[in-house]
C-alpha cells in the first residue's frame, strides 16, 4: 500500500451511509489501495437530492451551498486544493450544477450568501469517484493493480441519467454514448457488455407514486441487458441500485422474466475491490436482493485475497 | 403601528418585580406595537410586566429552561430577526417584541417508541416523514436561542444517525422557534425528543455497574443494613454518621479502601 | 410563484419567467416525445404546443406531468435548447405551491418510508410535496 495517502474531503450523501453502506466502504478500501483516503468532512447535510430545474428556485441551491461551505473550509483548513469527491449520483448532480449555476451567474452566490449567513467563495471542484479513477489514478495505472482475474464474468455498465445530464452542467461523459465505466470496467478485466438500454431511466423517484413504472422501466433495461448476454451490472447510483435491484427480486422467478439465476446489481466499487483482491466482507453484499455470490463464485475461486 | 409620535405610555409600577434600580436609564420598547419606556436592565419577562402585562399562567421558569418564553422581535431600522427567551434576554433600545407562546406542531404517536420492534433510524424516517422535505436552509439553527445547530441533528435523523442526532439537540428547551420558521413545515422540537427518547431506551450502552448494583440490591442485599440503621436511636444513628469513614477527595480510583470493609 | 390563471397570457409569461425556458422557440421536432420514458400523455411535444396555443388550463391541469421522472433525456436531445423537463416542473410547481401536494405524507406506508433510499424519499418530495 503506497505511503502518503492523497487526502481527499469526500461528501457522503444520505443514501451512502444506510442503504448503500456497501457503496462507502468498498469505495473507501479501494481508495487507499489506490493511493487517497477519502476524509468525510466534518459537518454536512443532505444535498436535497434533486436540483430544482426552474431557473426561480433558489431555495434548492442552499443545500448544496451549505455543503460547498463546508468543504471549503475543510480544504482550506488543511491547505489542500479544494476538491470535494461524491459516489452518489444525485449528490453530484446536485453539487456540480449548483457550482455551475454559481458560475454562471455570480449575483446567485451572493444571493445564497446573503441567506445562509456564510460565505462561500466558489473555490470547490466536485468530483465523482469514476472521475477520479479517469483523471488522476488513470485506467492503465488501475488495470496494473488488478489482482484478480475478472475475464470470467459479463457485466454490462448501467448509466443511469443524473450521473450524466445536463452534458453542458456536468460534463462527466456524453449521454448518449458514454464510455467511463466501459472503459473502466474493460480496465478491472471484466468482459464489457455494451447494451442500449445503459442509458434508460430506471424510474427514479417514481417509486414513491407510480411503482408499477419502476417495475416496468427496470425490467425493460435488466432484459436488455440479459439478452445481449449479461451476467452482472455496474451502476453508480444507490437509487439506481434499488430501483433495478428490487424490481428484479420481485419479479424473480417468474416465467417472463429472466433466468433462473438473476443479475445482481453491483456498485462499481464493490466489483472493484473484488478485482484488487480486497476483503469484501464489509462491502454489504449480503443486502442484495439478488445474490451476487453466484457470479462472482467465477472470481473468487483463487487463491488471492480471503475467501468468501 | 409604529409611530414615533405617538405619546408614551407611563405606566404605574406593579408588584415587587418591576421596581427599576435607582437611577436606571430609560429606553423605548415595542410590546403588541405599542411604545413603552422601561428600565434599561430589565430582561424582556420584566420589562413587560414593567409595563403592566401579567403572566398569569404557563409562562415560566424565568430560568431559561423551560421555553415558554420564546420571543421573536426585531431592532428598529434592522430587516433581520432576531429570537430570544424572555427571561434570560435584557431589552434594546428599538426592540419590536413578539410573544410566541405556542406554535402548532406536528407531534407524532409516540407509543411503542421506548421497544426496540424497529431500528430507530427507520422508525424515526415513519414517524416524521417530513423530515425529509428539509431544503436544508438553516433558519432552524439561525433561529434557535439555545444555539443548537438544529439544521444539523435534522441531517443526522435523515441519514440514519440516531444517536447522534440525540446528542446535537441535547440542549433543546422546546420553545418552537425554529418551527415557526421553517419553511418546510418541520417539527424539529419533537423529532429531537423521539429521537433522544429512543436513543436513550435502545441506543446509548447501559452502565454496567448501575445494573449490577440494582440486581444486588433487588436481592435483599441491604435489607439487613438498613433494619439495623432503622432500629437505631437518634444518639446512635448521629455517632455511626458522623465517625463514618469516608473516601478522600480526588483519591485514585480503586487505591482507597476502608478499614471496616464487613458493609461492602 | 403566483400566476395568474385568469389571463392565459399573463400565465404563460410568467411560467417563461419562472422556469427560465423560451417556450415560444420549440419548434415541434417530437424528439423529447421520441425519448421519453414515462408514459406521457398529452406527451411533452404536445404539452409545450398546448402552452404555445394559450390552453394554458389543459397543460397544467394534466395527469401527465405527475408522471415525469426528471430523467432529463427531452432536455439534452431538444436542438432549440428548450428543457421540456424544466417547463413540466414549473407546471408542478403551481400546484404544489397552491397547497396542492401530489402525495399525502402522512399516508406513506410504513413500510415503505422504513426500507425506501433516502435520495427517493428527497426527491420524491420535492417532486410531488
Amino acid at each position: 500500500m503506497p505511503e502518503n495517502l492523497t487526502h481527499v474531503p469526500y461528501y457522503p450523501g444520505c443514501s451512502l451511509k444506510t442503504k448503500a453502506l456497501g457503496y462507502e466502504r468498498s469505495a473507501m478500501d479501494c481508495a487507499k489501495t489506490l493511493g487517497f483516503e477519502m476524509h468525510e468532512i466534518a459537518t454536512w447535510n443532505c444535498c436535497g437530492a434533486s436540483y430544482p430545474l426552474t431557473k426561480d428556485n433558489l431555495m434548492g441551491l442552499a443545500a448544496p451551498t451549505n455543503i460547498l461551505v463546508e468543504a471549503e473550509q475543510h480544504c482550506n483548513e488543511r491547505q489542500i486544493d479544494a476538491q470535494l469527491i461524491t459516489l452518489c449520483s444525485f449528490c453530484y448532480n446536485a453539487l456540480k450544477r449548483t457550482d455551475f449555476a454559481f458560475k454562471e451567474d455570480s449575483a446567485k452566490l451572493e444571493t445564497l450568501n446573503a441567506f445562509l449567513e456564510r460565505k462561500y467563495q466558489g473555490s470547490v471542484k466536485v468530483l465523482h469517484y469514476l472521475e477520479y479513477l479517469r483523471d488522476v489514478i488513470g485506467f492503465d495505472n488501475l488495470a496494473k493493480l488488478v489482482k484478480r482475474d475478472m475475464s470470467n464474468i459479463r457485466v454490462a455498465p448501467y448509466y443511469g441519467c443524473l450521473l450524466l445530464k445536463p452534458k453542458k452542467e456536468i460534463g462527466l461523459d456524453d449521454p448518449e454514448e458514454p464510455v467511463i465505466l466501459h472503459d473502466f470496467l474493460e480496465a478491472i478485466g471484466c468482459q464489457v457488455i455494451d447494451f442500449p438500454g445503459q442509458v434508460d431511466c430506471c424510474g427514479s423517484y417514481l417509486i414513491m407514486r407510480n411503482p408499477e413504472k419502476v417495475l416496468e422501466l427496470s425490467h425493460n433495461i435488466l432484459q436488455e441487458a440479459n439478452d445481449y448476454g449479461a451476467q452482472a451490472l455496474v451502476t453508480a447510483c444507490p437509487l439506481c441500485q434499488s430501483n433495478l435491484d428490487q424490481s428484479e427480486g420481485e419479479r424473480h422467478g417468474s416465467d417472463h422474466f429472466l433466468g433462473v439465476q438473476g443479475m445482481p446489481i453491483f456498485y462499481f466499487t464493490q466489483l472493484l475491490a473484488v478485482a484488487l483482491g480486497l476483503d469484501t466482507e464489509q462491502h454489504q453484499f449480503e443486502k442484495h436482493c439478488i445474490d451476487p455470490k453466484s457470479v462472482l463464485s467465477a472470481c473468487l475461486d483463487d487463491d488471492v485475497g480471503e475467501s468468501q | 403601528m409604529l409611530n414615533e409620535n405617538k405619546p408614551v405610555n407611563h405606566v404605574a409600577m406593579v408588584g415587587d418585580r418591576t421596581i427599576p434600580p435607582k437611577d436606571a436609564r430609560f429606553i423605548e420598547i415595542y410590546i403588541m406595537g405599542q411604545r413603552y419606556k422601561v428600565p434599561e436592565t430589565l430582561t424582556i419577562l420584566k420589562a413587560m410586566e414593567y409595563a403592566g402585562y401579567q403572566f398569569k399562567r404557563s409562562c415560566g421558569c424565568r430560568g431559561g429552561i423551560c421555553g415558554a418564553c420564546g420571543t421573536f422581535y426585531r431592532i428598529l431600522g434592522d430587516h433581520s430577526i432576531y429570537t430570544g427567551l424572555a427571561c434570560q434576554t435584557v431589552v434594546e433600545p428599538g426592540m419590536i417584541l413578539a410573544q410566541t407562546p405556542f406554535f402548532p406542531p406536528n407531534r407524532a404517536d409516540h407509543i411503542g417508541i421506548l421497544d426496540d420492534k424497529m431500528p430507530p433510524d427507520e422508525h424515526i424516517a415513519t414517524l416524521y416523514p417530513e423530515i425529509f422535505r428539509c431544503v436544508g436552509c438553516g433558519t432552524c439553527t439561525r433561529t434557535c436561542p439555545m444555539g443548537i445547530d438544529v439544521m444539523n441533528y435534522v441531517a443526522l435523523f435523515k441519514r440514519g444517525d440516531v444517536l447522534e442526532g440525540a446528542k446535537v439537540s441535547f440542549d433543546c428547551i422546546m420553545c418552537g422557534l425554529c418551527v415557526v420558521r421553517c419553511p418546510a413545515n418541520i417539527t424539529q422540537m419533537e423529532v429531537g425528543l423521539a429521537g433522544r427518547r429512543m436513543a436513550a431506551t435502545q441506543l446509548i450502552p447501559r452502565s454496567e455497574v448501575t445494573r449490577k448494583r440494582a440486581e444486588q440490591v433487588r436481592a435483599g442485599r441491604y435489607e439487613a443494613m438498613l433494619a439495623e440503621l432503622g432500629q437505631m436511636d437518634r444518639e446512635k444513628l448521629k455517632e455511626r454518621y458522623t465517625s463514618r469513614e469516608r473516601e478522600p477527595n480526588l483519591s485514585e480510583p480503586g487505591e482507597w479502601m476502608p478499614k471496616d470493609q464487613s458493609h461492602l | 410563484m403566483q400566476i395568474n390563471l385568469q389571463s392565459n397570457q399573463s400565465a404563460f409569461g410568467e411560467l417563461e419567467l419562472a422556469t427560465g425556458e423560451i417556450i415560444s422557440d420549440c419548434y415541434q421536432c417530437g424528439k423529447c416525445t421520441a425519448g421519453c420514458p414515462a408514459s406521457m400523455d398529452p406527451s411533452p411535444s404536445v404539452l409545450i404546443h398546448f402552452l404555445q396555443l394559450g390552453l394554458f388550463d389543459k397543460a397544467v391541469n394534466s395527469e401527465s406531468i405527475w408522471n415525469c421522472m426528471g430523467c432529463l433525456t427531452c432536455s439534452e436531445r431538444c436542438p432549440k435548447n428548450v428543457s421540456p423537463a424544466a417547463i413540466v416542473e414549473g407546471l408542478k410547481r403551481i400546484h404544489l405551491n397552491n397547497l396542492q401536494p401530489r402525495v399525502i405524507l402522512h399516508a406513506l406506508g410504513q413500510e415503505f418510508l422504513a426500507n425506501s433510499t433516502q435520495q427517493a424519499v428527497v426527491s420524491g418530495f420535492r417532486k410531488f410535496v
